[in-house]
């Protein structure tokens, strides 16, 4: 439809506001409180407009559109209320500095002075309680949009407006109730939403009120989690003083979490590496750049030509970029001649790699996350998204507050878990007799999709069959889940008209964890949730690039393009563009480099941007494996676990500091850029393969990361239309793009599947790798909490240790009472392979007998209690049920230095 | 569900209705508390917070700030959506008030009736301002904006009692019944 | 023989001093006493009434000491010698004074429920298209007709729809809705059912300000009477109708903000659209009447709604109930056909001014509407006439202030109300309501200047044309008509103290 605003004609959707039809057309209309991510609210009442036909002003913030439509936003009249409105906004204000929005208007419309007498003022109230940002009352005009920004967007509901009238102002927690504000005891998760909703400045960032507003933005894609929101960076005098999630930014719609948001200090963090340094007995001696380089480059070409390429191998970073993946991968298969390369992808999604492969052909989240919107009920297995993916986390919570159904299976209390319909709280390790009785009652109850299974699937009877052996009341026995909520998730999940499954490493990080995922897909496949929008198989990838890494063929089983190695066609292409031939060989992966290195042929090893020593499981024997190989690399930022291990260390380029590009989750692979100069002269990972492979008689003469990805889409059909040009100009793009006029896929498998028709995989129960027993009497599981990543190296080097400064052991209350534990005391876990030292706290998240823990501080030492034990056919570790016991310890008795630093705040 | 039948309807079923196994060594305050929270069964509907609130300082006289964290709990909302509902209604109060309570109507039809005047002897009376409590804690003076009364004002309200046609001399003898007494009002 | 005696049990006959001559009274085994709603001649109250040989007899301002008196039927005057009774077209407050509240079988036998057992033979457009013809508006005071906001909620798909009873009453010097409450809460609760079957709703709130203690108090006892009845259902099923208590916020009168408050929230206003008969209660369809409204359609499917539109004036149907109080002889309940002029109501019913007392101002509509001077009483009371003058009805509260009022003081009240009472939701109001009372403070204490009057029109100005909801909208209305007719006494003020300083 069509309406007229100030004599222009704008186009205009029915359900649009005037106010937001305006900004679509390019018409500003003064305001304050009005925001496109918030629902219409009428505070400032600047927007005001006259309509035709009706009486008065109106607010064209919360006025909806009708067809012909005739306003005016600009006139005498509206210009001197505005003025008298922004004069009473000053009149209250204590801070002539009560900045941004307002005082643009302000000046806008001249209002220089104020008529008023002085008279009561805003009261002086300041929260500093937040480590990220602060409030300041004095610079607040009240007008709700942070209070509505953790409503709407985050749903945490931290914080409320408080009193009324002329007193009215939004407080955090309890403050409201004692004249203060209190964000520290609130239920906010430092998302930031309100911050960047504040006008006025009142809410504010730490870094910009102590080195103000940045002077130029730089968009770029955040370098921690799968979700790849996009931020813009804002940079002053050559430092990043801020980072802002981008309001076009496709996967985050312009929010995003604490960690992308606030956790990024890192990159100025005191003891970040700056120099490259040599292992020289108990020290380490540095190094210029020239003088490692060829140390590098010296010590491969000799380990090669001594042992031959099979003895050398890398693991490469699902931290970085594509570009920089793919170098490395060329680099192993060009230079050295071995498929040798693997990436962290293995202990993550390896298993949704091969259970995905083998039923649909392809291995990534079929959907998109706008299917989010789309979807009439949500299954999350297995992950956490609140803390894991916390935008998508939001985005969960604010469809359920729209009545979408959501069920959760997780043997733990989440979030998701307590707002969920329904809980299925299952034994750790049983998600294949969850998944097949949720089957078993789909069959039983005549709710299969027989027309997508006739035309789209193959199978289907050796999956009835498996089914049939888990009537619901068998499944309850194995799971200790209630057969009443099995047949009622089977049969919400089969008729809900659209169901969207979610998973994660609850998922994959099993024994069996690839017959997980397949018993996932066939749920999927039985009841035509895929290829459909608001449907799909969509695994919650973990890192910023580990879907891109892998994609580009850091993986020692297949090329670029999930391509096999020994595809002819591959061959001779490869030969061409690279002129080497490419090894068809099938590589090691991560476990069996462990194995080569103990037995001592593996010789040489190349690890970038993992920590492999505090994060693969066994850490004994990961310990061992390294410090086996004669020559190890290391290339970080800090000075990690591994690192220190290293014969080498190599300092990295942060996402901040280098061009490239990230794949997320939902497959988009997104630009990062540079907005600022790597410290003293650091070279990012790109040029530090280059330079040695030129080094070892193979130059590589990229000048810029675009020249890289043409490469790969040269060697990728899957990547063909993929180019620098075409991401700077889009939202990213969604892979398959076949060519460069394609579009890229939003929905994969709409017509047809990789393989034709898609496999029904029949798979059957079997238990975990270890059970409880006398010795080991309690479960253990092992995840993520939301303010820290993985291996901590970065978050615990920023402000978010002010938060959570160290892992805990989550524990029933009933066994901390059976064990006579008092909260916070610090406990042994023994288990077969090693031990650990925690802090065990009262949770309710967690069953009796099931203990839970996080894994981001080295010194807790988590991962030497795990096993090797991993899915048979992707290797990927059992992380999730490790048979642990629990003893007591003096703190003051015990002799043992971690105890005397252990721990400031114990929080869930 | 009704107010009334949401609300314990005598301390008798009250104390019926505690959940068994309640813990005994509880003060009285903290018991009400503990009695009207388990009184919110309201599973299928939205958490009310204004009801709970509202039958809480029925029980108690006032909203202590420490039952906060439990209200929280039990309705399944933040400490700070409470506080928002709890500053913004002036009828509700997280600190205990005078004995007696005394309004005075401030209404229009009041003030036609010279009700300002009948304020300025009573704050001269009790030489405390709208809002304050004598020192000896007996008596609370605030406003309110016409109960309703308005034909027989200028309108007084003490405790639950409306008086109307109200004088000086009237107010004064009130305010000696009042000051003399030493009991509060019914709970 | 015993003697039955009639005593109204309204808050108002109550203070002033029913329940004295009750208590008083009970001791004697001779006197039955039957405690009814009140006839609304305030003046009168405590009225005592006994049957006598053509109607009531009344014996008006009792003592305890009047016992003997009415015992021996000396001295009670018949209710055709109170004009200010029998000057008024009672409709829907026909029945008070006579009846006890909570007495459904006298509810009953005065055709109460004949309303609502016409409405139930109709259909839901039936219901509406009756509403249609009755011409009535919402008498809450923003006037909209009623059938046109049924119908909208009527239309709108919703798997359960509100009715709510808006029993907040805020304006000062209004207490009609008081009046039904706790003297024929039957008829609200009829009006309700009406209301619910044409829009297809399942349950009801009758949301009641905490200051109506006793209304709040009837409403329940009356909706448990009609449960036990089985009398609340429609079709079959059954009606759930609960009382809910407010806190004290007069914006929570306004709809929207009732709504907030009804969810357990903060009272605050909303944007609208939507309205609520599309988005309401928990964003369900939902119909918000004042209580009055509901009690008038309880009339109009009695009496059918020709007769409703044969009353009042063009826009402007049936009666109005005006609520007369401040320095006048006669406060009480006055209900006419609409039409009659301002003067003629507060000198006809009113009685003229209270002994020694001039007429100075008259405040209409409550504290959002206007203030007039003697020299414009001729308005006509109707939605229209005062709409052309800028003023509102409103509630139809009617206060008369005398020639002793200081009208810088009284401004000054006006604006601190708005400012106490604002919902702090929008700056005009939120802001602007500080600042003007600040201004009239200074005013009042002798500081103003010329300019201060002028940027109280100013703001004036900006706080009606910019604010949320008619609260701060209106809430300059009595201050700047104020200036208006008493500008001298603003201009004195500023004069005469600033030689002061
Ligand atoms: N804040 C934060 N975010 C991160 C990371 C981080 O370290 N911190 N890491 C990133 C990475 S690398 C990854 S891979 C993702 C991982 O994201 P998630 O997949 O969410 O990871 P986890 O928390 O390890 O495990 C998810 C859930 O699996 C449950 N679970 C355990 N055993 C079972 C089981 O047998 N069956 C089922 N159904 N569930 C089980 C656990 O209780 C847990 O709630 O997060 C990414 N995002
Ligand atoms: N107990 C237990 N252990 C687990 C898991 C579990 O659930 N439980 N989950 C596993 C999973 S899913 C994963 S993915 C792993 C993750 O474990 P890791 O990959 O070891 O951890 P990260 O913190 O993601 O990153 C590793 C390193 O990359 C560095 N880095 C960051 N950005 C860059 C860069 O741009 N360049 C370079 N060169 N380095 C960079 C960081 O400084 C850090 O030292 O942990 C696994 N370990
Ligand atoms: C500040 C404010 C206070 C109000 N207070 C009341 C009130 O106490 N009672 C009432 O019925 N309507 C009140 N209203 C009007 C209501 O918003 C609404 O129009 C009315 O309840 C609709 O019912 P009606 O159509 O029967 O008039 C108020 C409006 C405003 C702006
Ligand atoms: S940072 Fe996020 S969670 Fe915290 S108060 Fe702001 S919006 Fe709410
Ligand atoms: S803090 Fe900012 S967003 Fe929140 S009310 Fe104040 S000005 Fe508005
Ligand atoms: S959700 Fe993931 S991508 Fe987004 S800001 Fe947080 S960590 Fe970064
Ligand atoms: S009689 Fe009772 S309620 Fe009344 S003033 Fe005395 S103590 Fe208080
Ligand atoms: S005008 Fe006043 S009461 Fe109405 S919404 Fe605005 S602030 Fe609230
Ligand atoms: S933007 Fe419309 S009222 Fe503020
Ligand atoms: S104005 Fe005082 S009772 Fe109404
Ligand atoms: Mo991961």
């Amino acid at each position: 439809m069509q309406i007229t605003i100030n004599d222009r004609t704008v186009q205009a959707e029915s359900g649009d506001t005037i106010y937001v039809a305006a900004v679509r057309g390019g018409i500003h209309i003064p305001s304050l409180c009005a925001s496109r991510h918030l629902s219409p609210y009428g505070s400032c009442r600047l927007c005001l407009g006259e309509i035709a036909g009706l009486a008065g002003l109106h607010a064209t913030c919360s006025m909806p559109v009708r067809d012909g439509m005739v306003v005016r936003t600009e006139s005498e009249t509206l210009a001197r209320h505005r003025r008298n409105l922004l004069e009473l906004y000053l009149s209250e204000s204590l801070d002539p500095a009560s900045t941004q929005e307002l005082q643009k208007l302000a000046q806008a419309h001249r209002v220089t002075s104020v008529r008023y007498p002085a008279g009561a003022k805003r009261a002086p109230i300041r929260d500093e309680s937040n480590p990220f940002f602060m409030f300041d009352n004095a610079r607040c005009i009240s007008c709700a949009r942070c209070v509505r920004a953790c409503d709407e967007i985050q749903p945490a509901f931290a914080l409320s407006m408080v009193g009324s009238g002329f007193a009215m102002r939004p407080a955090w927690g309890r403050g409201g109730l004692s004249g203060s504000s209190d964000i520290a005891s609130s239920t906010c998760v430092s998302c930031g939403a309100c911050v960047k909703e504040c006008p006025t400045g009142a809410l504010a960032e730490k870094t910009v009120s102590s080195q103000g507003p940045p002077a130029t933005l730089v968009r770029t894609t955040c370098a921690y989690c799968g979700v790849g929101c996009a931020f813009d960076a804002g940079v002053r005098d050559g430092n990043v003083v801020q980072m802002v999630p981008a309001d076009d930014g496709p996967s985050n719609s312009g929010h995003a979490c604490l960690k992308g948001r606030f956790g990024w200090t890192y990159v100025n963090a005191p003891d970040r590496l700056r120099t490259p340094l040599l292992r020289s007995g108990g020290t380490w001696k540095p190094l210029s750049w020239a003088e490692a380089l060829d140390c590098i480059a010296g010590e491969l070409t000799r380990i090669t030509t001594q042992y031959g390429p099979d003895a050398l191998a890398t693991i490469s970073s699902s931290r970085g970029t594509n570009e920089e993946n793919y170098l490395f991968g060329k680099f192993m298969r060009c230079v050295i001649g071995t498929n040798h390369i693997d990436n962290c992808a293995r202990v993550c999604h390896s298993a949704t790699v091969s259970g995905m492969m083998e039923t649909l052909g392809a291995s990534a989240a079929t959907n998109s996350i706008k299917d989010f919107d789309l979807a009439k009920l949500i299954l999350v297995v297995g992950a956490n998204p609140t803390e894991s993916h916390p935008v998508l986390g939001a985005r969960i919570i604010q469809a359920h507050r729209r009545g979408i159904p959501l069920i959760v299976i997780d043997p733990r209390r989440t979030e998701l878990a307590r707002l969920a319909d329904l809980h299925l709280q299952l034994e750790p390790g049983t998600n294949v007799a969850l998944l097949n009785g949720m089957g078993h009652v789909i069959v039983e109850e005549g709710l299969i999709d027989r027309t997508f299974t006739s035309e789209r699937t193959q199978g289907l009877e050796e999956w009835v069959n498996a089914v049939a052996d888990y009537p619901p009341e068998k499944t309850e026995r194995i799971t200790g889940v209630p057969a009443r909520l099995i047949r009622e998730a089977g049969r919400r999940f089969a008729s809900s008209g659209a169901s969207l499954s979610v998973h994660g490493l609850g998922v994959t990080e099993h024994r069996w964890g690839s017959h997980g995922v397949m018993s996932l897909v066939n749920l999927a496949l039985a009841t035509g949730n895929i290829g459909k929008p608001g449907t799909g198989i969509n695994p919650l990838r973990g890192q910023n690039n580990v879907q891109g890494a892998s994609d580009v063929g850091c993986l020692p089983t297949y090329f670029a393009g999930y391509q096999p190695l020994d595809d002819p066609g591959l061959a001779t292409l490869h030969q061409r563009i690279t002129g080497r031939p490419l090894p068809a060989k099938r590589g090691m992966k991560t476990p069996d480099m462990w194995d080569a290195a103990i037995a001592g042929r593996l010789k040489a090893l190349w690890i970038i941007g993992y920590d492999v020593a505090q994060t693969d499981p066994n850490l004994k024997k990961v310990h061992q494996a390294l410090r086996n190989v004669e020559f190890l690399v290391v290339q970080d930022l800090f000075m990690s676990e591994t690192a220190k291990l290293a014969s080498l260390v190599l300092p990295a380029a942060s996402f901040l500091e280098k061009d490239g590009t990230f794949t997320n989750l939902e497959r988009r692979i997104q630009r990062i850029r540079k907005a600022v100069d790597p410290p003293d002269g650091i070279l990012p990972e790109w040029q530090v393969v280059c330079e040695v492979s030129a080094r070892m008689g193979y130059p590589m003469t990229y000048t810029h990361p675009s020249q890289i990805m043409d490469e790969i889409a040269k060697l990728t059909p899957m990547l063909a239309g993929v180019s620098y040009d075409r991401l700077d100009h889009h939202a990213g793009l969604q892979w398959p793009v076949l060519s460069p006029t394609h579009a890229g896929t939003e929905l994969m498998h709409q017509k047809e599947f990789p393989k034709g028709k898609a496999h029904f995989v029949a798979v059957d129960y079997l238990p975990p790798g270890e059970t409880a027993s006398q010795y080991y009497p309690f479960i253990l599981t092992t995840g993520r909490i939301l303010q820290h990543y993985n291996c901590g190296a970065q978050t615990r080097r920023t402000a978010l240790l002010n938060v959570v400064d160290a892992d805990v052991l989550e524990m029933h209350p009933a066994d901390m009472e059976h064990l006579g534990l008092d909260d916070g005391a610090i406990v042994r876990l023994v288990s077969a392979r090693g031990q650990a030292l925690l802090p065990a706290v009262k949770s309710e998240r967690v069953l009796p007998g099931h203990l839970f823990t996080s894994f981001h501080f080295p010194e807790s030492t988590v991962n030497q209690l795990l096993s090797s034990s991993a899915d048979e056919s992707s290797k990927c570790p059992e992380y999730k049920v490790s048979a642990v016991r629990v003893e007591p310890v003096d703190r003051d008795a015990a002799d043992h230095p971690e105890l005397r630093r252990i721990r400031r705040r114990l929080i869930l | 569900m009704s107010d009334a039948r949401q609300r314990p309807s005598s301390q008798e079923t009250a104390r019926d209705s505690l959940p068994t196994g309640q813990r005994t060594d509880l003060t009285d305050q903290q018991q009400s508390v503990a009695r009207v929270i388990h009184s919110w069964h309201m599973p299928s509907d939205k958490p009310n917070i204004l009801k709970a609130l509202l039958s809480l300082q029925e029980q108690v006289g006032y909203v202590p700030l420490e039952s906060i964290p439990a209200i929280a709990e039990a309705l399944g909302v933040t400490e700070s959506d409470i506080a928002g509902v709890l500053t913004y209604y002036p009828d509700l109060h997280t600190h205990q008030r005078g004995r007696h309570l005394i309004r005075v109507c401030l209404g229009e039809a009041c003030v036609a009736n010279r009700a300002i005047r009948l304020l300025a002897e009573l704050t001269d009376e009790l030489r405390i301002g709208l809002g304050g409590t004598t020192i000896d804690g007996q008596i609370t003076l605030e406003r309110v904006y016409c109960l309703g009364n308005c034909g027989v004002g200028p309108t007084v309200m003490v405790d639950d009692m409306i008086y109307g046609r109200m004088t000086g001399a009237a107010l004064r003898s009130l305010l000696k019944r009042c000051q003399s007494c030493s009991q509060g009002p019914a709970n | 023989m015993a003697t039955r005696l009639y005593l109204s049990n309204d808050t108002s006959a109550r203070a002033a001093g029913a329940d004295q001559l009750a208590e008083a009274w009970s001791l004697d085994p001779e006197i039955q006493m039957t405690r009814t709603s009140s006839r609304g001649a305030l003046f009168l109250e405590p009225l005592v009434e006994r049957d006598g040989p053509n109607g009531r007899l009344l014996w008006p301002l009792a003592t305890p000491d009047d016992l003997a008196r009415i015992k021996a039927g000396l001295g009670g005057i018949e209710i055709s010698e109170v004009p200010f009774l029998t000057r008024q077209q009672r409709a829907v407050f026909a029945q008070f004074g006579m009846a006890e509240p909570l007495s459904l079988g006298n509810y009953r036998a005065t055709h109460g429920w004949r309303g609502i057992e016409r409405a139930a033979g109709l259909s839901p457009e039936g219901i509406i298209a009756e509403m249609k013809v009755s011409g009535l508006r919402g008498r809450g005071g923003a006037a909209f007709p009623v059938w046109q906001k049924w119908d909208i909620a009527r239309r709108t798909h919703a798997e359960c729809k509100y009715v709510v009873a808006n029993a907040d009453e805020g304006d000062a010097g209004t207490y009609c809705d008081r009046m039904i409450m706790e003297g024929e809460p039957f008829r609200l609760i009829a009006g309700m059912l009406i209301c619910a079957k044409a829009i297809g709703a399942d349950r009801g709130y009758i949301y009641c300000r905490w200051e109506y203690p006793a209304a709040a108090a009837t409403m329940q006892a009356a909706i448990d009477a009609c449960e036990r009845r089985g009398l609340l259902a429609l079709d079959g099923k059954p009606f759930q109708l609960e009382v809910f208590r407010g806190a004290g916020s007069y914006v929570c009168g306004e709809e929207t903000a009732l709504l907030s408050s009804l969810e357990g929230g903060r009272g605050m206003v909303k944007v609208r659209p939507p309205y609520p008969a599309v988005a309401g209660l928990y964003g369900k369809p939902t119909i918000v009447s004042n209580v009055l409204t509901f009690a008038t359609v309880t009339e109009i499917f009695s009496r059918g709604a020709a007769w409703h539109a044969s009353l009042g004036t063009a826009r402007s149907k049936g009666t109005v109930a005006l609520q007369l109080s401040g320095r006048i002889k006669q406060p009480g309940l006055v209900e006419i056909p609409f039409g009659a002029s301002l003067r003629e109501v507060i000198e006809q019913f009113g009685g003229g001014m209270a002994d020694g007392a001039q007429l100075k101002a008259v405040q209409v509509g409550g504290p959002l509407g206007s203030l007039f001077p003697a020299s414009q009483l001729d308005i006509k009371l109707c939605y229209d006439e005062f709409h052309e003058a800028g003023a509102v009805l409103g509630h139809g509260g009617i206060v008369v202030f005398d020639h002793e009022t200081d009208m810088v003081e009284l401004a000054r009240h006006y604006m601190t109300f708005t400012a106490d009472e604002s919902c702090g939701k929008c700056a005009p109001c939120r802001i602007g309501s500080m600042r003007g009372r600040e201004l009239l403070e200074r005013i009042d204490n002798g500081q103003g200047t010329a300019a201060d009057l002028a940027l109280i029109a100013d703001l004036g100005d900006t706080m009606k044309a910019t604010s949320l909801c008619a609260h701060g909208a209106r809430g300059p209305y009595p201050v700047l008509t104020a200036i208006e007719h008493f500008g001298d006494e603003f201009q004195q003020r500023l004069q005469a103290k600033s030689g002061h300083i």
